[in-house]
């Protein structure tokens, strides 16, 4: 009873969104439609492949990657700390029953700040600093850090959480401190999952910084931008598969991260 | 402010009418440990037994000051443990080694960082920190290691050794701690006997050399009586008896693992000297 009528609930609800998204597959299939999307598809071949645009794309790819990797480690800088406060596996007093009101308070804050700085998104984040910095990679690198520094740090703190504690305890138990607990109880059980989970994150970054591109932040979005303007669709398609292939290889890099920590 | 603790002579144990519940249990469970007085001098050694969920590992907790009482007082060093300061605990702590019965070994370390773990109480961040890239004191180690017949497996990972290697080489970080009570739950469980009289005649060993406190709890009721010169019998969280070795009779513990005979007859094929038979291994979770 109970399951018929949740499955009815979500199937009106769906229903609902549909029409609220004016979700209306046909319209791409409109003859009309068809014509206006097959030219601009059609335009994306072939790739824009003159040397000087070639040169012109690596370097911006550089700079992408410039970027997503500047705006990780500033995350990381800001996240790895707030982990090592907001995390319970860490609390001392939680290894006697529970955890006492001023570290669970400071726990709570810490949690806090990272929600608010990961939930506004780091296009609103870029837009501030575009203001603030100017145009350029600086404004793309401090929306990354700040934005993943949030969700940097409350994925962290769950990996953290899910794991086996009780060597981190133990160690604790026996006296240690509470970072020495971390590097031999912690850290050894959960750094292949934290590795390839900010790897990921490095991944999104890139794809992060062609939006940001679009607002002036620099980077191969910011070529995108201009190239979409232009209606070059060739220029369009080559960026796209450099981003393609930047993904892929972030892809690479975290299969063998995980292979080597093995 | 180290020196002070440890300075100050002794480290007996006092425990006065202790009731404890284990923190995972439900609030109408009956306490683990309840009306519980004990005192334990300094350099003592202690086999805790009786029938499962008879209260040993709380007890163990409990003197471990990893559990915090419901009601009575426990004393270490003749300082309220509950009383103290959350820094004079963490470092009262730091002279104390408990060792679950499913040894804490992350499975990706290797066997010498694990081993050192146990040392890090009386390291500075620093020094633990350059010990993960370089290990101290691996010659201690090794030697550790030794007395459990696994020096060749020093630099191997946690996740390729046995159950029974995994438990000794959890027994042999009691060496390397800078410890002066162990307290050492279950530690034969995943051995055969020959290894297991090895292993507790290691401790007993080391532990007697170094006067250090051991209170264990045992399964093996004949490595009780044959290791121990004092033993306590608990059941349903209260004190059976507290008897040396030699006065613990077969009524006693009879009437001791009444209900649980099984408990003990798998002990008697040991108590008998006959060929040894594998004892249950115990499978050890990791992830």
């Amino acid at each position: 009873m109970g399951r018929l009528f949740w499955s009815a609930a979500f199937v009106v609800l769906l229903v609902l969104a549909l029409v609220a998204t004016e979700f209306k597959p046909w319209i791409l299939l409109d003859p009309e439609n068809l014509k206006v999307s097959s030219r601009f598809l059609a335009d994306f071949f072939p790739p824009e492949t003159k040397p000087d645009f070639l040169l012109l794309v690596a370097k911006e790819a550089w700079r992408t990657i410039a970027i997503a990797t500047a705006g990780t480690f500033l995350a990381l800088l800001l996240a790895i700390p707030m982990t090592l406060i907001s995390t319970r596996v860490l609390s001392i007093s939680s290894l006697s029953g529970r955890m006492h009101h001023l570290p669970f308070a400071v726990r709570q804050v810490v949690r806090w700040v990272l929600i608010i700085i990961r939930s506004i998104p780091e296009l609103i984040w870029a837009l501030v600093f575009v203001r603030v910095v100017g145009l350029g990679p600086a404004a793309g690198v401090l929306a990354i850090g700040l934005t993943y520094a949030g969700m940097l740090g409350k994925v962290y703190t769950e990996i953290l959480e899910s794991s086996d504690q009780h060597v981190a305890s133990n160690l604790m138990r026996n006296g240690s401190g509470r970072l020495q607990a971390f590097f031999y109880g912690v850290l050894p059980q959960n750094s292949t999952e934290l590795t390839s989970y900010t790897v990921y994150r490095w991944e999104c970054a890139i794809r992060a910084s062609a939006v940001l591109g679009f607002v002036g932040a620099g980077g191969l979005g910011q070529q995108l931008d201009n190239s979409m303007r232009m209606f070059n669709g060739g220029e369009v398609a080559t960026i796209l598969i450099v981003f393609m292939l930047l993904v892929g290889l972030a892809d690479l890099l975290s299969a063998w991260l995980r292979k080597v920590m093995q | 402010m180290l020196n002070q603790i440890t300075t100050s002579d002794n480290f007996g144990i006092e425990l006065r009418d202790v009731t404890a519940q284990h923190p995972v249990a439900t609030v109408h469970a009956p306490p683990a440990i309840q009306g519980l007085s004990l005192v334990i001098r300094p350099g003592e050694h202690v086999a805790i037994i009786g029938p499962s969920g008879s209260g040993k590992t709380s007890c163990l907790l409990v003197i471990a000051a990893a559990l915090k009482v419901k009601s009575g007082n426990v004393s270490l060093n003749n300082q309220s443990v509950w009383k103290l300061s959350a820094r004079k605990l963490q470092k009262l702590r730091g002279n104390l080694f408990y060792t679950p019965q499913t040894p804490p070994l992350p499975p990706r370390q290797r066997v010498i960082t694990a081993l050192l773990a146990a040392k890090l109480p009386r390291q500075s961040f620093l020094s633990s920190l350059m010990s993960l890239i370089y290990p101290r004191d691996i010659k201690e180690a090794s030697e550790a290691l030794g007395k459990f017949d696994l020096a060749d497996k020093l630099w191997q990972r946690v996740d390729r050794l046995s159950g029974g290697e995994r438990q000794r080489v959890g027994l042999a970080r009691a060496l390397l701690a800078p410890a002066k009570i162990w307290l050492i739950d279950e530690p034969l469980s995943a051995l055969d006997p020959t290894r297991a009289l090895q292993a507790i005649e290691s401790l007993v060993a080391h532990a007697k050399d170094q006067a250090i406190t051991l209170i264990t709890s045992l399964h093996q009721v004949d490595v009780a009586t044959s290791q121990f010169p004092r033993v306590i019998g608990l059941r349903d969280g209260r004190l059976v008896f507290d008897l040396p070795s030699g006065e613990v009779s077969k009524e006693l513990l009879a009437d001791l693992y009444r209900q649980h005979e099984h408990e003990l007859d798998q002990n008697k094929p040991v108590l008998l000297d006959s060929p040894p038979e594998p004892a249950p291994v115990k499978i050890i979770h990791c992830r």
